[in-house]
Order: structure tokens, then C-alpha cells, then sequence
């Protein structure tokens, strides 16, 4: 069987060629008219039965259906609430980034120009979307709780340029729900 | 032969040379334990514990493996239950207020203490009270930032600054948990050597406030090469990152050359590389400026311009200076450009003594070259002479193989210096000339010392006593000179001396004297990285009596009846250095001026057509330091834009003339130095290594 | 501009004559700068090590090291509270905070009228009497909270001898019998 397959001997049955009439009904099975009315009553009876069934289809994109709570969409940079940013500027998240999306640079703070709690900040901080996966291995490395992956999926824009992702638009405040749920899960104040 | 002992760690027998301290011994067998307060060069203290061993037979308990010697029979374990616990509490110690912030240090990748509370700590902490704060950072001084929470106390930096650089030193204040590196009343810590400390230190404590947070280690590459600031060829790491940025240095331990420290000077002057001023094109000089060009149009232009010179003028006409910064290969293919190609004679170093030598300048340079001995030899040496010469100032680093020779070799330091220099308070002996009379004191000296060991006549006419230096001179030979080798370093720059001839065949006469005593080498201190490479391979204007240190060709510049129509100069900026309004007058008239160089310096300024160079950090090639130690440099970054290292553009230029040069790759115009130049004949590019090579290896022997 | 005077430089160059090894006296020498000047200053470091032939980091390092130097100027009279387990155990914890908050300095601070200064110092053998505190040489043990409060009360009172302090265990210390020798 396998050597006919291979060999091709064993052709399938051909389609009709265009142009080729339909062929004749098998002998022996005679028209009916209650048979046709049979059949589409029987189709009309799942139409209807399924007409008063509650609706499952979501209006995308007027409406959106509910995302889980671990859902990994485009990211955030956190503040506390004192506004100083959470960010350190530790590299780590670029580290852990299997894609090497992330690049971040380094600076230190001073007391006339203060951006984060500790010494260290990140001046730099640009993520490539384009390249991104969204595996959300920068929210699990990060030490701070800085970045964040949001609810948000419709990332589409109309230039390559504006996937780069800059600190100032990573900055922008989380949907007040999300930064909500992260507060209860773990309650920390700004040193 | 010397003494072995047997020794058996974790059931592995080894044998060692007896008095080996045991973590030596364990990790020249691939035992590791885990240090922080030992250290190779520091030698060992105790004072951290990690390092707990357990030794059977010994009831008392675990011992430290870095202060322990090895004994005939000792029979060790490394990884035993004891071991292990004393080892998690240690670590579990270190860290109980260690504050944690790897997040943030810049120490974090490459800490020693990261790495081994890994391998052999707890995996947590049962303190749970709140850690001890201090005040951080705490600018130590104009490089070193200090985090007093991070320091394991481990005396690494204190020991540096106190035994090795004794400089302004580093201090442990205060006593028990209250314990933190200081400085006396809070001064500044400067120092030639500070970035020694932050490599020194184990963690985070210490770090340089210059590169503070510029970067992660990991996204680092160490690349090997060879430090361009000075003729001591100090062995670094050059740190890059992503592949095109220098980051740092660091230093690379050769003990031959720099026991694996490196001075400020060398480790911070790197800026250079990155610096968003560096020549990316070719540039040729238009009527509105400057306009970047292609190489084909950048070198066929100099072409043209050359054969135009060549037609009605003799090709000296056309000079060739090069800095002695560039590399062998660099300097040999110019210096074959010029003579092969051009058919010119006049190729020179610069800088070098603006004199030219006399025949008998020349032979007693050839003479004290002959003397010539190995950096590490210095610790054989009784006795070491400076002569005008401070390393201090100009190779720091052959300051701290001094003091090493000084202060556990048993040398005897002698100076004869016209000012006080850093040394002189480490000396046995001083003396200061006044700054006309080099010569005369060293020729005092010689016959001082010829009169006090009764070798030979006396060789001054007049005699000591009738000298108006004459007891002091005396004075000093009695104090300086012991029995044994004595080491003579001089500065070869001579730049406050008018007959640098003579004051080398003083030098040569006293060398002679203590030839006569003894076994003698000379160190000269020269004037950059390749100095000495320049002269092996006769970037040096010949005379018409056949010796080779002709007049310097920058004397030519300027003056109604110079002959010159073009110069070739290569990354040495004449304009600034000699500040001559006559040359720079000089350097305009040409009618050809090529300038290669980084950026666009003052003489650059003056050219017709500049060449973008590579910099040391992106070729390959190699150096030969002031030991005539020949040291590979490599290529750690790409070169900004379509620039190139010198030798490269010199043989693509050749291809317009008759007589091409053809060289590929380093390799082949190293084979070719070692065809024309006998003193680099035995040595292959392979032979190199990481480690150098000191062809006809010399050292303190009789002469 | 010296601070020390002639006479306790003099002091120190005969102490380290007694040694085959300069720097040996160097612990007496510190006694004698602070007896002149009440506190060990950077300066005062500096002549010592000169005179004895060490660097001025390494005396800062021994001064930093034994609580017994001041290395910061110190009031009429300075309450040093024994801090190490024994004391620590029987309440010296209590004491210094009770002190600390009756005067209203921290340890290691002066009253502002430059009256005492509190600091809490390692053991003074004399943890069989615990807990306890030195005052300007003088160990007064056995300390409650009403002792301290008569102590201080004396001290203001330019009272501060054995006699109006029954019950203290009041001693003579070491540094005060060598000083008195040396001196």
C-alpha cells in the first residue's frame, strides 16, 4: 500500500474537469417532495432553537472580552506615590530579556535632581516592541516592582519609529484598576 | 631543586614547594576556596575567615588556609561537614549588614562576594533586626566613592595604600562592628594609584566615582592590550561594550612588567576612544574648509602631489615624522614608504632629545643598551640609582617596582635628583645637582665612586676635592652604593639638558665604573609607549658619518632656505609640542602636509589632507616597552567610521607609485621587521603571547 | 601651629626611651596629649606620630581604636557607660537611655551648656559590679536610675566626690594610677 502511494500508481478519483455536466443521481433514489420539507424544517428547527440561545460572539472591537488578571500586554514603568519612580536603572530586566529588547541606561541621582528613591536611576529607558515577545521575564526580574506588564493589546501605530517605546510613554499611568490590584497585592511605601 | 613536601587535600595528594601557603597550593591544583582578604600580591592577613580549612590531626578546629603554610605530610579537607558549617556561618556574618543592593552596585556580576556566597554560603539569613545605615556614598577622594555598608573589612585597600603605593593612605577606623575605612581626619584620598583600591576590593565598598553606574559587568568583554601612556607597557584588559564603546580599563596581571597593578594616568585616559571629536573620513583642504572625502580621493590626490614634488626635487625633499605612539607595524611600513617608495632617508621620531647625538653620544647610547635590564630585575638589584629621573611623575608604575625592591628585597634606593622628587623620602642616599651640571655631577660620581673602590685612575681632572660638590658627591657614594647589582635608571628625554651626548657618555663612564664593581643594568625612561620600538627600527635620520641620530627633521621646519616641499606626519602634534611660531610658519609653507590623526589637532589644522587613524584600542599590532619588551595590542573596538590604523593607509597609498608595498595583516609586516631588524629576528608574531617577549633576553648580569 | 606644649612633648620623647621600639609609647603618649588638651585632636595625632615616627593615619587608626581616646572635644565630665554583654545584661541599656533622655543628648553627643558628654564604651572590668559607668576617671557601679539622677545632681553641684555618693562602690581606675605615674 505505502510503495503504491509512493510510486503513484494508486491515484485518488479525479475531480470533474471544468465544464463537465454534474453527473446523473445514483439509480433506485426517486425525488420527494415531503422529503425536501422534511429536511428544511429540520434545519429551520436548529436555526430557531439556536435564535433564543443567549449570544457568545463578542462585538470586537466595540466590545472586548474580559482579560485575566496575569494577561501580559504592552508595558509600564511604575511610580510610588510620592511620584519619584520605582526604576533603579539595575539592567536587570534587559538581562533577563531573552530578546534583547530592553536598553537601559544608568545615572546617578543627586539631591538637586532626585528621580528615584536610592542613587542610581535610569536616565535611558526604551523598549523595542517590534521585537518584543511578552514573556514578562523583565516584571519577574525586576527587584522594585517597576515594570510592569499592562492590560493593553492593540499596540498598532503607523510608523516603525513610534514602536520604540520611550521612557516618557512606559511612564504613563497604569489603568487605575491595575495599579489598584498591584497596591493590595503588595502594600509598599517610598523609602 | 627546591624543597617539595607532600601534602594530601581531599584525598588528593600533591607536591608542593615547602613554606607555600596552603591556598596557593590548593589553587595552583584546581582546589578552589573561597578569599577575600588574601590576596596574591598583598600577601596574607586573616582577618575575613572565609577561607577555614580543616586540617586532621588539629583538635582546635578549622584553620585559615591563606595564612597557613604547607608542612610534609599535612592532610587537609576542603568540603568536610566541620568546613562547610564554618563556612556558611562566615558568609552568613559577612552579609549580616551587607545592605544587598546588587540591584544597583556596580560591583554586582563581578563580585567576589555575589559568586561565593553562592558556591559556599547560607542560602538565608537568620538576623532579621534591621541592618546597620551609614552614610552613603562617601566621596573618598576626587575618583573613589566609599559605601561604608558594603565593606567586609577586609584590609585589602588599607594594606595597598600602606605596603605597596605608600602614598596617602586608606585606614581602618574605630574598632569591632563600629569598624570602616577612613582616612586620616577625613582628607581626600589622592593618589596616583587609586583605581588600584577599586580592583582590590572584593565588593562594592569601593568603587570609582569616574564610571560610577556606567554600566553592568555583564554586558561587558574584557579584551587583552597593552596601556599607550607611558614606556612601561603596563598589561590591561580593555572592557567594551556592546561591541563599540570603551568602557574602562583594567589592570592585567604580568609580573614582569606591572605585578598586576596599573597607575591612574594609564587607567582613566581612555575617553579618547569614544570621544564624538574623532576623524571619520578622510578630509582634504578646499578653499571653504575642510571637506570629507573618499580614500581614493584622499590618497591619489597626495599621490599626484608627491610625483609633482618628485619631478624637479630630490625625494628629501619630502620628510616623514611619526609619533612614537603608533605601533611597530605602523612605523615600519611608513618607514618603508618613505625610503622604498618615496626613495627619502628622512624619516624621525618625534618626540625625542631635540639634539642630534654625537659619534661618541651614539656609542655610549649603544653601550648603555647594552646594559640594558628587565623591569623585574629590579628586585634583584642592591642597589638602584635614579639619575634625574622620577618615575613618580612620568611611569608611576616603575615607582611601585621600586618600592617592592626597597621594602622586601633588601635594594638600596640612591637619588641624584635636581629637585625633590616623590622618591627622595624613600631614599638611603640623595643628592641634588644644580640643573646645569648633569654631566658634570654624574662624571664627579663616577670618579667618586671609582676612587672609593680604587678601580681604575681617577677619571676627573681636577680630583673631588678640589670640586666644589666634591664631599657631598663623596658623601652619597659612601651612603648609596652596596655590595651587589646595582641598577641605574636615567631619564633618556633629557629635556632640561643641552648636550644630551655628553650626559650620556657620562652616563656610559659611570656604567663603566660600576662595571668594573659589579654587575650593572640600565632602565632608561623614555618618552612613549613605542619609544623604544621606533629606535630599534630606525625611525631616525641618518648622518653623513653614518650614525643614525642625525639632526631631528622637526628643525627643518621654517627658515627661508628650507628645503622642504612635503611632510608626512603621523599622530604627532609638532604644532603644540614645540610651540614654535617658525614651524607652524613652516608647516603652512609645504606644499604637501599629510596629517594622520584621531582628531583634529592644531598640526592637523595646518594640512592639506588629514587621515582618519585608528586608535591602539583598534588594531592590531605591537609595542615594545622600555625593557624592549615586545607586547601585542589588539583590535577591542571598531574604528570610528572608515578610518584605519596608519600602516593600512600607507599600503593602499603605495599602489600608486612604482614600487607597491604589500602587506595584508599584521603578521606579515611583523615577518618583515623581523627580516631588516637583526634584535627582532628570533621572534615570531606566535611568540608574543599575551605575556610579551624580551628578544636576547638580557638581565642584571656583569657586564 | 603646635598644640602640644614643650613639656608633654618632652614627656613623650622620655616614655619612648623606655622602649627599644619608638612607636611602643605610643598608647602613653595619647594619654598625655588628651591629659593637655582634654581631647586627641587631628593635630594633636600628627605631633604625636612625629615625635614617635609613625604616619598620623596609623595613630588615628590606635585613637579611633580604644574608647578611652576622645577623638572629639568632650564636656566637664564625660559619663562613659560600660556597653559590652555583662553591663548590657544587668541593664546598662536602661542606663544609657535613662541618661540620654535626663540630659537629652545621644550617646557620643555634649550638653550644650558643655557640662557632660554621654558615650557608651567597651567593657571596664568591672562587670561583677554591673552596670556601670566611668566618670572623668572614677568607676561608680552598681547604677540605678536614682544614682544616676544624685550623680548628675553632684556633678552639677561641683560635688562630685566619694563622700556625698554613699553606696556607689566608687574606685580609683587604672588609666588615673598610670596617669599619675607617668605625670
Amino acid at each position: 500500500m505505502t510503495d503504491e502511494i509512493e510510486n503513484g500508481e494508486h491515484d485518488p478519483t479525479p475531480l470533474r474537469q471544468p465544464g463537465e455536466g454534474v453527473p446523473p443521481k445514483p439509480e433506485g433514489e426517486k425525488p420527494s417532495v415531503a422529503g425536501d420539507v422534511a429536511a428544511l424544517a429540520g434545519g429551520l428547527k436548529t436555526t430557531l432553537s439556536e435564535f433564543f440561545k443567549p449570544v457568545v460572539t463578542t462585538m470586537y472591537p466595540e466590545e472586548k472580552t474580559p482579560r485575566s488578571e496575569r494577561y501580559r500586554g504592552r508595558h509600564y514603568l511604575r511610580r510610588y506615590d510620592n511620584g519619584l519612580e520605582r526604576c533603579i536603572g539595575c539592567e536587570l530586566c534587559a538581562a533577563a530579556c531573552p530578546v534583547g529588547c530592553i536598553l537601559v541606561i544608568a545615572a546617578e541621582n543627586t539631591d538637586e535632581k532626585r528621580v528615584s528613591p536610592g542613587e542610581r536611576y535610569a536616565k535611558t529607558y526604551e523598549i523595542n516592541m517590534l521585537r518584543c515577545i511578552f514573556c514578562g521575564y523583565c516584571e519577574e526580574a525586576c527587584p522594585v516592582q517597576a515594570i510592569v506588564l499592562g492590560p493593553e493589546y492593540e499596540l498598532s501605530d503607523t510608523s516603525r519609529e513610534k514602536f520604540i517605546y520611550t521612557k516618557e510613554k512606559l511612564l504613563e499611568p497604569l489603568p487605575p484598576d491595575v495599579e489598584a490590584r498591584l497596591n493590595a497585592k503588595k502594600k509598599e511605601e517610598a523609602p | 631543586m627546591e624543597d617539595l613536601v607532600t601534602i594530601t587535600v581531599d584525598s588528593q595528594e600533591m607536591q608542593v614547594p615547602k613554606g607555600t601557603l596552603l591556598w596557593e597550593a590548593c589553587k595552583s591544583h584546581g582546589i578552589d576556596i573561597p578569599i577575600f582578604c588574601y590576596h596574591t600580591k598583598l600577601g596574607p592577613v586573616g582577618a575575613c575567615r572565609t577561607c577555614l580549612v580543616e586540617q586532621e590531626g588539629i583538635a582546635k578546629g578549622p584553620i585559615t588556609a591563606c595564612s597557613t603554610p604547607v608542612s610534609d605530610g599535612m592532610k587537609i579537607r576542603t568540603r568536610s561537614p566541620v568546613v562547610q558549617k564554618a563556612q556558611k556561618g562566615i558568609f552568613e556574618f559577612l552579609l549580616l549588614n551587607h545592605p544587598l543592593d546588587c540591584p544597583i552596585c556596580d560591583r554586582g556580576g563581578e563580585c567576589p562576594l555575589q559568586d561565593q556566597t553562592f558556591a559556599y554560603g547560607p542560602g538565608s539569613s537568620r538576623y532579621v533586626e534591621p541592618k546597620r545605615h551609614h552614610v552613603k556614598p562617601i566621596p573618598l577622594g576626587p575618583t573613589i566613592a566609599l559605601d561604608r555598608e558594603r565593606c567586609v573589612l577586609c584590609w585589602r585597600c588599607v594594606r595597598f595604600t600602606s605596603e605597596i603605593a605608600e602614598d596617602k593612605s586608606i585606614v581602618l577606623l574605630d574598632r569591632g562592628d563600629h569598624s570602616s575605612v577612613g582616612t586620616f581626619q577625613d582628607e581626600p584620598y589622592i593618589s596616583n594609584f587609586s583605581g588600584n583600591v577599586v580592583e582590590l576590593c572584593p565588593v562594592g565598598a569601593l568603587t570609582s566615582r569616574k564610571q560610577r553606574f556606567h554600566f553592568r559587568p555583564w554586558e561587558l568583554q574584557n579584551r587583552p592590550s597593552i596601556c599607550p601612556h607611558c614606556p612601561m607597557g603596563c598589561n590591561i584588559n580593555v572592557s567594551v561594550r556592546k561591541n563599540d564603546e570603551v568602557i574602562r580599563f583594567l589592570s592585567r596581571d604580568n609580573p614582569d612588567v606591572d605585578n598586576s597593578w596599573l597607575c591612574d594616568r594609564g587607567r582613566y585616559n581612555f575617553e579618547f576612544i569614544n570621544s564624538p571629536e574623532r576623524l571619520k573620513a578622510p578630509l582634504l583642504r578646499r578653499d571653504e574648509g575642510f571637506v570629507e572625502v573618499s580614500w581614493d580621493r584622499a590618497l591619489g590626490f597626495i599621490a599626484a602631489r608627491v610625483k609633482q614634488i618628485l619631478v624637479d626635487s630630490e625625494p628629501e625633499a619630502i620628510i616623514g615624522i611619526a609619533s612614537p605612539r603608533l605601533s611597530n607595524e605602523d612605523l615600519w611600513v611608513f618607514k618603508r614608504f618613505m625610503n622604498d617608495v618615496i626613495g627619502s632617508d628622512a624619516v624621525d621620531h618625534f618626540p625625542r632629545p631635540s639634539q642630534a647625538l654625537t659619534g661618541s653620544g651614539e656609542r655610549a647610547m649603544n653601550r648603555l643598551d647594552e646594559a640594558l635590564m628587565p623591569i623585574s630585575d629590579l628586585r634583584k638589584a642592591k642597589t638602584i640609582l635614579l639619575l634625574g629621573a622620577d618615575p613618580s611623575a612620568r611611569e608611576p608604575v616603575l615607582e611601585l617596582h621600586i618600592r617592592d625592591a626597597v621594602n622586601k628585597h633588601g635594594g638600596r634606593l640612591a637619588v641624584m635628583a635636581h629637585d625633590e622628587i616623590t622618591l627622595s623620602s624613600k631614599a638611603h642616599a640623595t643628592l641634588s645637582y644644580p640643573n646645569e651640571q648633569f654631566e658634570q655631577y654624574v662624571r664627579a660620581l663616577a670618579s667618586g665612586l671609582a676612587d672609593a673602590r680604587a678601580v681604575g685612575p681617577s677619571q676627573t681632572d681636577t680630583g673631588l676635592d678640589a670640586w666644589a660638590g666634591g664631599s657631598e658627591i663623596r658623601d652619597f657614594v659612601g651612603k648609596a652604593f652596596a655590595e651587589g647589582p646595582v641598577a641605574v635608571i636615567y631619564d633618556d628625554t633629557f629635556k632640561d639638558i643641552r648636550d644630551p651626548s655628553g650626559a650620556l657618555e657620562a652616563i656610559a663612564q659611570l656604567i663603566e665604573v660600576l662595571a668594573q664593581i659589579g654587575p650593572v643594568g640600565v632602565l632608561p625612561m623614555l618618552d612613549d609607549c613605542n619609544s623604544m620600538g621606533a629606535r630599534d627600527l630606525g625611525l631616525l635620520p641618518p648622518m653623513s658619518n653614518g650614525g643614525k641620530w642625525g639632526p631631528p627633521l622637526t628643525s627643518q621646519f621654517g627658515g627661508a632656505t628650507s628645503r622642504l616641499r612635503g611632510a608626512f606626519v603621523l599622530g604627532s602634534n609638532l604644532a603644540e609640542d614645540l610651540h614654535d611660531t617658525n614651524l607652524i610658519a613652516g608647516l603652512r609653507d609645504l606644499e604637501l602636509l599629510v596629517v594622520s590623526e584621531l582628531i583634529l589637532t592644531d598640526t592637523a589644522k595646518h594640512a592639506d589632507v588629514i587621515l582618519p587613524a585608528a586608535s591602539f584600542a583598534e588594531k592590531a599590532g605591537t609595542f615594545t616597552n622600555t625593557e624592549r619588551r615586545i607586547q601585542r595590542i589588539s583590535e577591542t573596538v571598531p574604528s570610528p567610521g572608515i578610518a584605519r590604523s596608519d600602516w593600512e593607509m600607507l599600503v593602499d597609498l603605495s599602489q600608486y607609485f612604482d614600487r607597491p608595498l604589500e602587506f595584508a595583516a599584521a603578521e606579515e609586516v611583523w615577518d618583515d621587521i623581523r627580516r631588516a631588524v637583526t634584535a627582532y629576528s628570533d621572534i615570531s608574531y606566535e611568540d608574543v603571547g599575551l605575556a610579551g617577549v624580551r628578544p636576547n633576553a638580557g638581565s642584571l648580569q656583569p657586564a | 601651629m603646635a598644640v602640644l606644649t614643650d613639656e608633654s612633648l618632652r614627656t613623650i620623647r622620655s616614655l619612648a626611651e623606655r622602649y627599644p621600639d619608638q612607636r611602643s609609647a605610643l598608647l602613653p603618649a595619647l594619654h598625655i596629649a588628651q591629659n593637655q588638651l582634654g581631647w586627641v585632636s587631628g593635630q594633636a595625632m600628627e605631633e604625636v606620630g612625629s615625635v614617635l615616627g609613625i604616619e598620623p593615619d596609623q595613630v588615628q587608626e590606635v585613637a579611633t581604636f580604644y574608647s578611652m581616646y576622645y577623638t572629639e572635644p568632650v564636656g566637664t565630665y564625660v559619663l562613659e557607660v560600660c556597653k559590652t554583654a555583662p553591663c548590657s545584661f544587668m541593664g546598662a541599656d536602661e542606663i544609657i537611655d535613662y541618661v540620654s533622655q535626663k540630659l537629652g543628648i545621644e550617646p557620643g553627643e555634649t550638653t550644650p551648656d558643655g557640662m557632660f558628654t554621654l558615650l557608651r564604651v567597651e567593657c571596664l572590668a568591672a562587670c561583677h559590679r554591673a552596670p556601670m559607668m566611668q566618670v572623668n576617671h572614677r568607676y561608680y557601679q552598681d547604677l540605678t536610675p536614682a544614682k544616676v539622677d544624685a550623680l548628675i545632681e553632684a556633678a552639677r553641684q561641683q560635688q562630685l566626690r566619694a563622700e556625698h555618693l554613699p553606696g556607689f562602690n566608687i574606685r580609683r581606675t587604672w588609666s588615673e594610677t598610670v596617669q599619675a605615674d607617668v605625670t
